[in-house]
């Protein structure tokens, strides 16, 4: 076989082999993001449009949708399939796992190893995660937006078109996100005024065709998926629905302190800004030091945005957390180690500092639940001090034994690995364990039947032989109407005789007839945040839970339909 | 303060949007409409949003008014990116004054009134609740059409158009409902104004360009154009003077007793220039024309005109539609002018009609049929003859112009119908077709009452015209005219004749017109219209002279053609301005005439209505052609004097309003010149007469005419004043300044305000409350359901009635809901709820004064789910 040849055949299984990493990122990617999606527990806001969604696959709908990308796909699942949980919560997490792609797209510009790094980075990233598996406009708004960017690139016009609806559609975010972009791009023109004309030049402009197939792409995508494909045709007023609660959101009060943001970037979004970081000051290239500012100031954009727009949620660190990961990876991805040492002794050290590490967050997780100034507080300070000094000692020892350079790299490679553990590691957390903590945190602050109560006594009933669902109807109690989702498959038509479940608020009964039982139920969880001082902040950050406020309520039964005595 | 500010922003906003649009419609006229922008940026989307909510595309809700908007913004774009931005931009710079003008027109006119509507916000007495309850109702209903509030399960049969464009405004602008109320009739009287205004500046520089074909508008052109929202806005009948004459003792006790105006035939409260009839005295001026039948017994006739239905602020629909007329009004100048020129080609078939014009008149005149029904086929009839007059300009005036101006109208008017369909499917009409008017017409001591400040000005015109022309009405003007009252005898004294020949109808017919037989019906009838012809002569006199006019054109546009100027351009005759207006003056003769002879039948049975929506709008027809004839004659004045005299009069006029008012509470001695203030009284006719002789003096004979109008004017203007202080208490308002005319039932009625807010935002069901037995018309029966919009079982009885044409949909709701409220037997309360499906049931004041209440049923058997003092709301139970 000729070199040619071989090479010609190195070449050609080089971007198979790629295509193969990748793949398996989206795998994963996609896992995360699907897994225990049925056992979410859902915010009010999210479950408005749920219930949206539902009315439109039922036919019912009377409420424009303020995302109607949301409610006008899902609406259709639920046509097509029926109503559950899993499919209320299918579409964002296919939108996001969509994202992990982008860096395919984007891997000649960005270089191979950079496209593959931040793939992960973005299979990983707790808040692309936790935006992929809530029902929010967010995940829409950005994941369209650089889709449709990444399609008019590759002059994919109509995919751009259909790119585009689904971030039009996807709400208030939409409006922040142009926002941001804009500004973003208002900025590049000013540091990078050549760079930012090549990236920006579209060949689809200077076509009619294109021109044309862009629109036609972007118009009849937005109609079918306002109109839910046909089954709301209604649904078009829901075209300017997005710019209004844009402007609304600004009437709604801050549900928790300013620096809520600030606190939720450093708890989640560590790795990423610490590589951005690293990257800013130490970039690779001189051409990549003007990349840098420009990312850092749109990093400062979203922030001060978000300070001001977010009143419920933060959607605006998906843009940041995307960002910091662009510029992180870049230095990852251009990243050589290479140390004198052998490495056996090199993996020794990376050892020693994760075992540290491990031993300092375990012990900041326990002072983060002490209160100041007790023995045990300070005892546990003491052995964090000791942990500290150690490690600071450990790099300054193998400085002298390895070069500073490569000391350095060790140590940073042990951190940044421990940080990616740890990161990964509260990811995956998130996906059940920690998932209401987190949706308090990002979402608005109410989160509606936590314990899936309605579902427990729905089970608990079906061990007397029957389903509660079709033994009649069901009745709320100065409760929203979000929380009829929990009862989708009563019976709902009015008047009918003999209620057969009541939710009330009050754990008096209410007057009728029958006699019901009742069991409590926690209606709403909820946290305190502007009662939580910044020192909880703190603790918080340290690992510590804060503390869940619940509004119990009781959940009546009528008893007769467990004698099955009639009436 | 902030409502306002909201409120004024939406409208810029949606003026703005629409230049394009409205420069491309209005070629021909001198500001392409620039005034007009706010009223066709209503309609189109008003227009739009209807039909995408009818069809279901949209729902009733801010973002489907808001995405029309952004389309509306859209269509715009397209329009001036094909006209081209950098033209449109010339064309604001070049135009900036009249633009100028007109923004601060609108602006000072929706100020002004609104502080008016501030000082007496409150939305109560006669139907202010009927137009509450539509707007709330529409507000509320998740569809369109829109549930009837006051008939729960039935969509509102009345013209709604303006209810819905209100509803818009406020739903985007977010004001309270009962804020946009106010503010409806505010911004409604700013675009009347700055659309009357430009209406008349358009004719005055059409004139201007006439007379010297090149220079830009003088400045008194735009002065004088303020004389048209002034004389449709303020000026009122000369009921005002004859109420302060009154006042003051003058004139016989035998004057006021043959004049047979009810609020002037009793003794005056003390003497004194104000007048002190107290309680609503302001009501008096829309019952001057007085109906009589033949057995002496007298009518109410309602002869409303703008500045009373402004100053009630009931937003009825002829006040919701006076922007939209004004607005066919200046789409027929338009045409008139030959802007509708162009071609349509369908099915082989050329159609002389630009396709933007074609448009615009069918959503302009079905818009106006769906605001105000009334209307419709005046204006149609107005916009066809200006189409057809231009055509005949050059191709000559034939016979077959009569056949285009029936085929256009037949056209276009089916066409409007077409464009607002789903609304007729929906609407049963009280009319029930037409009634001799045989012993009522309009004595003419009325008719000058009622138009005299309009009349002057007319006549005034039309004698100098024909003074100017030197010659006698031709005769076939004659003819013409003639035969127009000869063709109205026919059809009034044919009609009476026809039915007395039915046994059914000749007693109903006689009864009501005071006969005992159709015989005397008939005779009785034409004699006393004998007795007093002086109406028959006015008008007479006035379409002979207007009609002239149009008979020399024809002549003209017969004869062979020596103009020069004519023959270049392929012109049988001249178009001019003074042409249009003579149209708008034989229209409103026309609207006058008609009920001179027959009227529409409803559910009065009188001339009531008919004169009600005929003599509105022969007011604003009057109107602007009296104050172009009015600008046209001071225009040749020196206005140095002009503006002397007009500022001594003034002065003089506001003295003696402050004096009057200082002397309320004093008692003058009787007989004209006891006190100083008769003099200071008298000074201001000797000024106009002194004025007038002055002009004479310098030979300016048209401005002393002008003059002659201005004085008619004044005594025009003595209503508003008066009762504008009355109805405002002086700008002093005991409960302060506030635009939410909800302010007095917070005082009184609390608790039924608490329960309107609550079901306001209540999941939606049909409620239950009290209804009056004898109907609750005009009364504070349906509180709730007219603040909250929830639809209620029963309204007002009588309106309902009035609006389908009988009792049928209503039915047993009435009888049903006495059962509800009084029987203490649960099954039949349940048969009711079952029947109206209701979910809300209302227990409050009302309730308990109106039924035999047995309330502890709804206790035991219903969830209460709102409580307070007085007011009890029940729900049937929760889905």
């Amino acid at each position: 076989m000729s070199d040619e040849t071989i090479n010609a055949g190195t070449a050609s299984k080089k971007p198979g082999s790629t295509f193969i990493w990748f793949l398996v990122v989206f795998l994963i990617a996609l896992t995360l993001r699907v897994a225990l999606l049925d056992r979410m527990v859902f915010s009010q806001n999210e479950l408005v449009l749920v219930n949206q969604a539902l009315q439109i696959s039922q036919r019912l709908s009377t409420v424009t949708s303020t995302v109607p990308v949301y409610t006008g796909l899902t609406g259709l699942l639920f046509f097509i399939f029926g109503a559950g949980d899993f499919l209320a919560g299918v579409v964002p997490a296919l939108v996001g796992a969509s994202m992990v792609l982008l860096p395919w797209a984007w891997r000649n510009r960005l270089g191979q190893k950079t496209a593959l790094i931040f793939a992960i980075a973005l299979t990983f990233d707790p808040t692309f995660l936790l935006f992929s598996r809530a029902i929010h406009g967010g995940i829409f708004a950005i994941a369209g937006l650089l889709w449709a960017f990444t399609f008019l690139k590759k002059n994919k016009t109509i995919l751009a078109g259909l790119s585009l609806s689904f971030a039009f559609l996807s709400g208030a975010p939409f409006w922040i996100f142009l926002l941001v972009a804009g500004l973003t791009w208002v900025a590049a023109r000013l540091l990078l005024p050549d760079q930012v004309e090549e990236l920006f030049a579209f060949q689809f402009i200077d076509r009619k065709e294109g021109l044309l197939s862009f629109g036609a792409g972007f118009v009849v995508s937005s109609a079918l998926i306002l109109t839910s494909f046909l089954l709301n045709p209604s649904g078009l007023g829901g075209v300017t629905s997005g710019l209004i609660a844009f402007i609304l959101n600004f009437s709604h009060p801050f549900e928790r302190p300013a620096y809520h943001l600030i606190y939720l970037l450093f708890a989640h979004s560590l790795l990423s800004l610490l590589l951005f970081t690293i990257g800013f000051f130490r970039p690779r290239s001189v051409e990549s030091r003007g990349w840098y500012k420009l990312a850092g100031l749109s990093v400062l954009i979203a922030l001060v945005l978000g300070l001001i727009v977010s009143r419920e949620s933060y959607e605006t660190l998906m843009w940041i957390a995307f960002v910091t990961w662009l510029g992180g990876a870049a230095w990852l991805g251009k990243w050589q180690f290479k140390t004198q040492g052998s490495w056996f002794s090199s993996g020794l050290i990376i050892g020693f500092v994760l075992a540290i590490l491990t031993y300092l967050l375990i012990n900041i997780g326990r002072i983060a639940g002490l209160p100041f100034g007790t023995p045990q507080f300070w005892n546990i300070f003491l052995m964090i001090a000791a942990g500290v000094i150690l490690l600071v000692s450990a790099w300054w020892l193998v400085r002298f034994g390895w070069s500073t350079g490569d000391g350095s790299q060790l140590f940073l490679l042990a951190i940044l690995s421990f940080i990616a553990i740890v990161t990964i590691s509260s990811s995956t957390r998130s996906l059940y364990q920690t998932q209401e903590v987190r949706s308090l945190e990002y979402l608005d602050n109410f989160l509606i039947l936590p314990n899936n109560d309605i579902k427990r006594v729905s089970e608990d009933f079906a061990l007397t032989g029957k389903i509660l669902e079709q033994s009649g109807t069901f009745e709320l109690v100065d409760l929203p109407a979000e929380f009829s989702w929990y009862f989708r498959g009563f019976f709902i038509e009015r008047n009918q005789p003999g209620t057969s479940v009541i939710l009330t608020r009050t754990y008096s009964m209410p007057d009728r007839d029958d006699e019901y039982r009742g069991s409590s139920v926690v209606l709403e969880r909820t946290i305190n945040w502007h009662r939580e001082t910044l020192s909880t902040y703190l603790q918080s950050l340290a690992g510590s839970t804060p503390a869940f406020e619940d509004q119990a309520g009781v959940l009546w039964v009528r008893t007769n339909l467990f004698t099955g005595a009639s009436q | 303060m902030i409502d306002f500010l909201k409120w004024y922003l939406l409208m810029e906003v949606l003026g703005w949007i629409n230049i394009p649009v409205t420069r491309s419609v209005f070629q021909k006229l001198h500001s392409r409409g620039v005034y007009l922008t706010k009223v066709v940026g209503l309609l189109l989307w008003g227009f739009g949003y209807w039909w995408l909510t009818t069809l279901g595309l949209l729902k009733n809700d801010l973002a489907g008014a808001v995405a029309v908007l952004v389309f509306l913004l859209i269509v715009n774009l397209v329009v001036g990116w094909k006209a081209g931005f950098a033209n449109l931009k010339l064309w604001i710079k070049e135009n900036r004054k009249i633009i100028i003008t007109t923004e601060a027109v609108f602006l000072v006119a929706f100020a002004l009134w609104a502080i008016v509507r501030a000082a007496n916000p409150d939305i109560i007495h006669t139907e202010k609740f009927m137009e509450m309850a539509f707007i709330n109702g529409i507000l509320k209903s998740p569809t369109i059409p829109p549930q009837d509030p006051w008939l729960s399960g039935y969509s509102i049969s009345y013209y709604y158009f303006g209810y819905l464009l209100s509803a818009l405004l406020i739903r985007v602008s977010g004001v309270v409902s009962s804020v946009g109320y106010n503010l409806v009739s505010a911004s409604w009287f700013g675009l009347t104004a700055v659309a009357a205004y430009g209406v008349a500046w358009d004719l005055l520089a059409r004139r201007n360009e006439e007379e010297r074909s090149v220079g830009a508008i003088s400045n008194r052109v735009y002065l004088l154009a303020l004389l048209a929202p002034l004389m449709i806005l303020i000026v009122s009948n000369w009921f005002g003077l004859l109420d302060i004459l009154h006042a003051r003792g003058l004139l016989s006790s035998a004057f006021w007793q043959n004049l047979q105006i009810p609020a002037l035939t009793t003794e005056p409260f003390g003497l004194k220039w104000y007048p002190n009839r107290g309680g609503w005295s302001w009501w008096q001026g829309s019952r001057v024309v007085q109906d009589f039948r033949l057995n002496g017994s007298m009518i109410e006739i309602i002869d409303e005109f703008p500045f009373f239905t402004y100053l009630l602020a009931d937003i009825h629909p002829h006040l919701l539609g006076m922007p939209f007329v004004l607005l066919a009004i200046a789409q027929a100048f338009n045409a008139f002018l030959g802007g509708w020129k162009g071609v349509i080609r369908i099915f082989g078939r050329s159609i002389p009609i630009n396709w933007q014009n074609a448009l615009m008149a069918v959503l302009t005149l079905g818009g106006i049929a769906f605001l105000n029904t009334w209307d419709f086929p005046f204006y149609l009839l107005l916009m066809a003859i200006a189409f057809v007059w231009h055509q005949a300009s050059k191709g000559g005036w034939k016979g077959q112009r009569i056949r285009d101006i029936v085929i256009f109208s037949l056209a276009v008017g089916v066409l409007s119908i077409l464009a607002y369909l789903p609304f007729y499917l929906s609407f049963s009409s009280q009319a029930g077709g037409l009634l001799p008017s045989l012993a009522f017409f309009t004595r003419g001591s009325y008719l000058w009452i009622m138009f005299g400040p309009l009349l002057v000005p007319i006549f005034a015109w039309l004698i100098y015209q024909q003074l100017h022309v030197k010659k006698l009405p031709t005769l076939q003007s004659f003819i013409l005219t003639f035969s127009l009252f000869a063709l109205l005898f026919v059809a009034g004294w044919g009609l009476g004749w026809l039915a007395g020949k039915f046994e059914t109808l000749s007693p109903l017919l006689n009864g009501l017109q005071g006969a005992a037989d159709n015989s005397e019906l008939l005779l009785g009838s034409l004699l006393e219209r004998l007795k007093r012809p002086t109406t028959f002569l006015t008008l007479f006199f006035l379409i002979l002279l207007a009609v002239d006019y149009f008979t020399r054109k024809v002549k003209e546009s017969n004869a062979v053609i020596e103009d020069q100027a004519l023959q270049a351009v392929d012109q049988k005759f001249k178009i001019e301005a003074n042409g249009f207006v003579l149209l708008l003056v034989l229209l409103g003769a026309l609207l006058v005439i008609v009920p001179e002879f027959i009227y529409l039948r409803d559910q009065f049975g009188t001339r009531m209505n008919t004169i009600f929506k005929f003599y509105f709008q022969a007011w604003i027809l009057w109107s602007l052609a009296g104050s172009y004839f009015i600008a046209r004659m001071l225009q040749k004045a020196k206005p140095q004097i002009n503006r002397v005299f007009a500022l001594i009069i003034f002065s003089v006029g506001l003295l003696v309003f402050g004096f009057s008012l200082s002397q309320r509470g004093e008692q003058l001695q009787p007989g004209f010149g006891s006190n100083w203030l008769d003099w200071l009284v008298l000074l201001i006719p000797v000024l106009f007469l002194v004025w007038i002789a002055l002009n004479l003096v310098r030979n300016k004979r048209a401005a002393a005419l002008g003059v002659l109008c201005l004085a008619g004017l004044a005594a025009g203007l003595i209503y508003p004043t008066i009762e504008l202080w009355n109805k405002t208490e002086g700008f002093q308002p005991r409960d302060g300044y506030t635009l939410d005319g909800k302010q007095e039932f917070y005082q009184y009625s609390p608790n039924e305000m608490a329960a309107a807010e609550w079901l306001a935002d209540a999941p939606k069901g049909v409620m239950a409350e009290a209804v009056s037995d004898t109907g609750g018309s005009y009364t504070t029966y349906n509180i709730i359901s007219t603040f909250s919009g929830m639809p209620t079982v029963l309204g007002w009885i009588g309106h309902e009635a009035q609006w389908r044409g009988g009792y049928e949909e209503i039915g047993s709701r009435q009888s049903d809901l006495r059962l509800l409220y009084s029987t203490s037997d649960w099954s039949q309360v349940e048969s009711v709820i079952d029947l109206y499906n209701i979910r809300y049931i209302v227990v409050g004041d009302l309730e308990r004064q109106t039924y035999q209440l047995d309330d502890t049923k709804f206790d035991e058997n219903m969830t209460k789910v709102f409580d307070t003092d007085t007011v009890d709301i029940f729900e049937v139970g929760s889905p």
